[in-house]
């Protein structure tokens, strides 16, 4: 599952919030938001 | 060990899991990471919007690029700032640093290639969000606010039906699951007759995790699986995460985290617009509304982490739950849970709520405290 705060941070791209890609904890990794994560 | 501390663990011997020392030294240089990156954006804002960049008198600024019909090209060319400043934190935290983990196979190219897509898909989406905000500024100044929520309700349910579909090309390779794998994981789910979305598996050079989860909503969404968890991962841990995602499908939660997602996003615009015009009313219905946007939405989205979380982990609990409703036992979760924080180097060490509040998932040990809890007192016992 892509969990909750994930989900709502990739949507927020299409908005000016530029602290999207660092708040899920996912910084550089660049295939990683556009699929859901891990279950742990 | 203080009391509070002590009484708000909910450690006992049966839901413990092993500490792993790898992931002890790799998540917290995550968060560090995350923390670092969100402070270093928020640094070089403020001094963006010191230096004026933001005022259409700044004799930094061509006077085409604050008017129509130039004014899209600020909002590109600030993405563009913006995107080259993250790189060497990108560099050093998700390249040099995953390496280190050997969680990294491919060479810096092929990362630097993965970089501009994302990069890419990010800004486009940003310019197009960003455009849609002026444009509406402009041509219905008053009513603005209530157009661009209409408008960011129907892009978030929009991309959120269409989430598989709008997965970048080149970045993964996808395969649709055969009819013997797609029985066998039914077989897996019984006595749940349910049957099982579409599901796909996808690939990539770097990818060792197992992860996957639904995409999608209504008759798009599709289970996907990474390649590694179909391959590796054992029967009980592919019973509980199976079962897991049928109960996020059941309870329709992509749908509720887009409708959270918009609620939340709106309150950031309120709130920004409040702040903006009351200290720069000048920049409304210009391209210099979205750096003083982007600093509003970002602090706003940071104080409202710790709710989305909670939130967040309510769905994970209530997922779980369905895996035990459908002859799911703590036992075999906590084989599960074991296997998957093995796997993809989770902390299972953080047992107290205010550990947990940062992260996207509830803790492993805290979502077997929950089920062992729930098990008792509500299912069957097993053979009954």
């Amino acid at each position: 599952m892509l969990p909750l705060s994930r989900l709502v941070f990739r949507l927020t791209m299409w908005l000016p919030n530029l602290a999207a890609r660092a708040l899920r904890a996912e910084v550089g990794r660049p295939t990683a938001w556009f699929l859901p994560q891990g279950w742990v | 060990m203080n009391q509070h501390a002590s009484a708000s663990s909910p450690i006992t011997p049966t839901n413990t899991i092993e500490p792993n020392p790898l992931a002890l030294s790799y998540q917290p240089r995550r968060l560090r990471g995350a923390v670092l990156s969100v402070a270093w954006n928020l640094a070089w804002l403020a001094l963006f919007l010191r230096a004026g960049l933001a005022d259409p008198q700044s004799p930094w600024l061509h006077p085409a690029i604050a008017q129509p019909p130039g004014w899209p090209l600020y909002i590109i060319v600030f993405y563009f700032l913006y995107a080259i400043i993250n790189f060497p934190i990108d560099l050093w935290y998700g390249y040099l640093h995953e390496r280190q983990f050997g969680l990294v196979k491919q060479g810096l190219r092929a990362w630097g290639r993965d970089w501009a897509i994302g990069a890419a898909q990010h800004g486009l989406m940003f310019v197009i969000g960003s455009c849609l905000i002026i444009l509406l500024q402009i041509h219905t100044p008053h009513a603005w606010l209530f157009y661009a929520a209409a408008a960011i309700l129907a892009l978030f349910l929009t991309s959120t039906f269409f989430a598989f579909d709008l997965i970048p090309a080149g970045l993964f390779q996808f395969e649709p699951a055969d009819q013997p794998l797609v029985a066998r994981l039914q077989r897996l789910i019984h006595p749940l007759a349910t049957p099982l979305p579409r599901i796909v598996i996808f690939s990539h050079a770097e990818l060792r995790d197992f992860s996957g989860g639904l995409a999608g909503l209504g008759p798009r969404q599709t289970l996907l699986i990474s390649r590694p968890t179909i391959e590796l991962a054992s029967n009980a841990l592919l019973r509980f995460v199976l079962l897991h995602e049928m109960g996020h499908r059941r309870f329709h939660h992509l749908l509720l985290g887009s409708l959270l997602g918009w609620a939340f996003v709106t309150t950031g615009l309120i709130v920004g617009d409040l702040f903006i015009s009351r200290f720069a009313p000048g920049s409304l219905a210009s391209p210099m509304y979205i750096p003083r946007l982007a600093m509003v939405i970002t602090c706003s989205m940071i104080a409202s982490h710790p709710l989305l979380a909670y939130l967040g982990h309510r769905l994970e609990y209530q997922a779980d739950r369905f895996y035990l409703r459908h002859g799911g036992t703590p036992e075999e979760m906590k084989l599960a849970l074991e296997e998957l924080s093995r796997r993809n180097l989770a902390r299972t060490d953080l047992t107290r709520r205010r550990q947990s509040i940062v992260q996207a998932m509830p803790t492993p040990a805290r979502r077997l405290h929950a089920a062992e809890k729930y098990f008792t007192q509500f299912a069957e016992p097993p053979g009954h």
